[in-house]
């Protein structure tokens, strides 16, 4: 047997022990039996009634066992901590492209290999990270904030959540470098090295991302719109539910086109009829991406701004200053992310009527933006006493870097300037400002303020915290601005080189990504010691409250009536 | 199950397995294969041959600042098989660039190679391989070694012991810097590019030809003439 043909076989035989795995896995996961024993056990004649009643909205800790169980926490903690093992993974291929342009020469690793990362590097960040802690969000804080009735969907999310997963294993084994816009020409190529590496199987693995994506957005917006409880009206409804529920409108409303787009794209491996240079259909690609490639990049944000809204309440002891602009904002915010995609193809030749169009939507999507901010703005401006625990820092720092960021966006939004500053690290800088320090901070916000209910009652270090907080806002804000500085004077991003008049601008990068890192690095040592010690706390928190508890109080989850 | 606390380690520590095993899997990637000549190569390819080309990020250059058209941009070389060529790459236009090889297989055809955006689109010649960059590849001179300074000169070789088609091409600029080596046992000696004297010697003719119209380039002196259909019969 040659080579090829002992990989078939292995690759058959894998397949099939992973098919018969997952199989007992679904049967012990689903585990209907097991409920029905236990709900007789409690007296409760019909399983579904002693499901709601007594399992579902209950808190739910972070533990290997979430893998086998489907209720809604669990797949919400499946989700939370798979995102932050990408967030590593990507997080450590970034620090690696920074590290690797000390050089103005690529010396450290060759320019393959640099695009191999900088493909990784976006889409593991965009769908596997801050998708996924958004996903996760919504599964674990939903249930409770809610009050579900019932919690019937477990098998699709637990489904949506492997298929997510299997998608995210395989574009990293893809190792692919078409870039995360996945352009034709480059993505069609075949070859096992170069531009060209098994770009079949990133896109297959970009379709499972998709399809696990899709499937857990319908589920939360069942969640949201029909399991939610009587007596929690749409108006009553805590922002967060509001972001979430437009994030994921935003996601099934956007995501079809690409999703189609994809398949074509792989046919076209095998007949080229699609996307062909001779019959100038390449920019149909681009133009389907990015309807899709836009709203992804505010599914990115709008979770985290329901998220801010959430701790900044908590934290000021006000509730939100306006609850209706809150979620009129978000709900513009959706709206507007749907008709702006055209602002990243402003140079490709769209022509000057579109050009305009498209200019002008990206202007007026500062109104809920704007409103945005000086709502959270406004909330703290009332309060009397505002608590600087660690959340609340991250969340200062999300507003402060998403002005910087939005700021450098609306000048790129703009075609005069958008002619000199795209493809220039102008455009990185602007998003890393925003996902940094809005996307990545406010995760970790949430994060720690649910450590204490994840780890059964323990607490984090609240000096090293403070620490990774400090850290992470300073290398961000070096990282990004120096990008912002150099990428305006021409700096060429997502090369592995760069000319050596902008030596100082990559080198403060460096410094800065390295820091970004060494945060993360605090983070996770911070994590693993503090789950070491024992509980000295309540698990319960306002993020975290029960089912069973009223929704009486400070009206502080809730909105603003 | 986390009353001990160890559920923080186990995740730590898969999130540390988990992260340096993708990092070294990217960090592995293959960029170059295939091609790695050995000492063997070198030894059985006895004659030598020279070839002085211009990287610019137009297409390569066989004279520097090409603006005469009836000089051949992205030049076809011709070697005779057990050839070790010497390139000697001269930035051009300060853009970073790299020298990569790759073994396309054998012709059977005499048919010429038409290159179309990066693509050499004579499938029936070159059977499977028909795109620039193939599994097997080697990059002679990367990045660091032809700078970003102009007129900055490099040099690498590579022994051509096996008969075939061979592409050279710069991964950074690879559909416009493209061009095809062609590796036979000529029998017209006025074809034959080998020569066995020593790299010193610079005083080697060595022939390029343009699609369309045949040249015998002279790099030393400059002088290009045309000749006839010296490729057919090959």
């Amino acid at each position: 047997m040659n080579q090829t043909d002992i990989l078939i076989v292995v690759g058959v035989l894998g397949s099939l022990i992973g098919i018969i795995g997952f199989l007992i896995y679904y049967l012990i996961a689903t585990g209907r039996e097991e409920v029905s024993t236990e709900a007789e056990e409690h007296g409760y004649e019909i399983p579904q009634v002693y499901e709601r009643e007594e399992m579902y909205g209950r808190r739910v800790s972070a533990s290997f066992s979430v893998l086998l169980r489907n209720d809604s926490k669990s797949i919400g903690l499946r989700y939370i901590f798979t995102s932050i093992l990408f967030l590593f993974i990507a997080g450590a291929f970034g620090v690696l492209m920074r590290v690797s342009l000390t050089d103005p020469n690529p010396t450290i690793i060759v320019p393959v290999i640099y695009n191999i990362l900088i493909t990784e590097h976006a889409t593991l960040m965009i769908y596997m990270f801050a998708v996924g802690m958004a996903l996760g969000l919504g599964y674990y804080l939903l249930p409770s904030y809610l009050k579900l009735k019932r919690d019937n969907m477990g098998t699709y999310s637990s489904f949506a959540y492997w298929i997510w997963l299997l998608g995210g294993a395989l574009f990293v084994l893809s190792r692919s470098s078409m870039r995360w816009y996945m352009y034709p020409p480059l993505s069609l190529q075949l070859t096992p090295f170069g531009a060209g590496t098994y770009n079949w199987l990133a896109i297959i693995a970009m379709e499972m991302i998709f399809i696990g994506m899709m499937l857990a957005s319908i589920v939360i917006l069942k969640i949201i719109f029909i399991d939610r409880s009587d007596k929690i009206s749409l108006s009553k409804m805590p922002v967060f539910a509001w972001s979430v529920a437009f994030t994921l409108l935003m996601l099934v409303t956007s995501a079809p086109p690409l999703m189609v787009g994809l398949g074509m794209l792989f046919y076209d491996f095998f007949n080229p009829v699609f996307f062909t240079a001779s019959a100038h259909t390449v920019l149909q690609f681009a133009i389907l991406f990015w309807f899709w490639g836009h709203p992804i990049v505010y599914i990115a944000i709008m979770p985290f701004f329901g998220i801010m809204y959430e701790i900044i309440s908590r934290f000021s002891g006000k509730p939100v200053y306006s609850y209706s602009s809150a979620v009129f904002s978000l709900g513009l915010l959706m709206i507007l992310s749907e008709l702006v995609w055209g602002h990243h193809l402003l140079n490709s030749g769209l022509g000057t009527d579109w050009v305009l169009f498209f200019t002008t939507a990206s202007f007026i999507v500062v109104i809920p933006s704007a409103l945005t901010i000086f709502n959270m703005i406004a909330t703290l401006w009332t309060a009397e006493k505002i608590r600087l625990t660690v959340p609340m820092l991250f969340v200062i720092n999300a507003i402060f870097d998403f002005i910087i960021g939005g700021a450098m966006g609306v000048m790129l939004g703009d075609d005069a300037v958008n002619l000199t500053a795209h493809g220039t690290y102008f455009v990185t800088g602007h998003f890393h400002f925003v996902f940094v320090g809005l996307t990545l901070g406010v995760s970790m916000a949430a994060f720690y303020l649910l450590f204490p209910t994840f780890s059964n009652g323990r607490v984090y270090n609240e000096r090293l915290a403070k620490w990774h907080m400090y850290i992470t806002a300073l290398g961000s804000f070096i990282m990004s601005f120096s990008w912002g500085v150099g990428g305006f004077l021409g700096m060429p991003r997502a090369v592995a080189g760069y000319f050596p008049f902008f030596q100082p601008y990559q080198d403060s990068a460096i410094v800065g990504g390295v820091i970004i890192g060494i945060g993360q690095l605090v983070f996770l040592y911070n994590i693993t010691r503090s789950w070491m010690t024992d509980p000295v706390t309540d698990p319960s928190n306002i993020f975290e409250i029960s089912a069973n508890e009223p929704l009486e109080g400070p009206g502080l989850v809730g909105g603003g009536k | 199950m986390n009353v001990k606390g160890k559920g923080g380690i186990a995740f730590a520590l898969l999130l540390i397995i988990v992260v340096g095993l993708s990092f070294s899997y990217i960090v592995t990637s293959p960029s170059s294969s295939g091609l790695t000549p050995t000492s063997s190569d070198y030894s059985a390819a006895t004659n030598v041959a020279y070839v002085h080309i211009y990287a610019d990020a137009a297409g390569w250059d066989e004279h520097y600042h090409n603006v005469n058209s009836s000089n051949p941009v992205n030049p076809t070389i011709f070697v005779k098989v057990d050839t070790t060529l010497y390139f000697n790459v001269t930035e051009e236009d300060g853009a970073p660039h790299t020298l990569t090889l790759g073994y396309l297989g054998t012709t059977n055809a005499s048919a010429n190679l038409p290159i179309v955006n990066g693509n050499i689109s004579n499938s029936k010649m070159l059977g499977s391989y028909k795109s620039y960059e193939p599994s097997v590849s080697y990059t002679v001179l990367s990045t660091a070694q032809i700078t970003t300074t102009i007129g900055h000169n490099s040099q690498g070789k590579f022994p051509f012991t096996k008969a075939g088609v061979y592409s050279y091409w710069c991964t950074i600029h690879p559909f416009s810097m493209l061009g095809v080596i062609i590796v036979g046992s000529y029998q017209n000696t006025s074809i034959d590019v080998g020569h066995s004297a020593p790299i010193s010697n610079n005083l080697i003719p060595h022939q390029v030809k343009n699609f369309g119209n045949n040249y015998i380039s002279d790099l030393n002196t400059g002088v290009t003439t045309k000749t006839a259909n010296f490729g057919v019969g090959y």
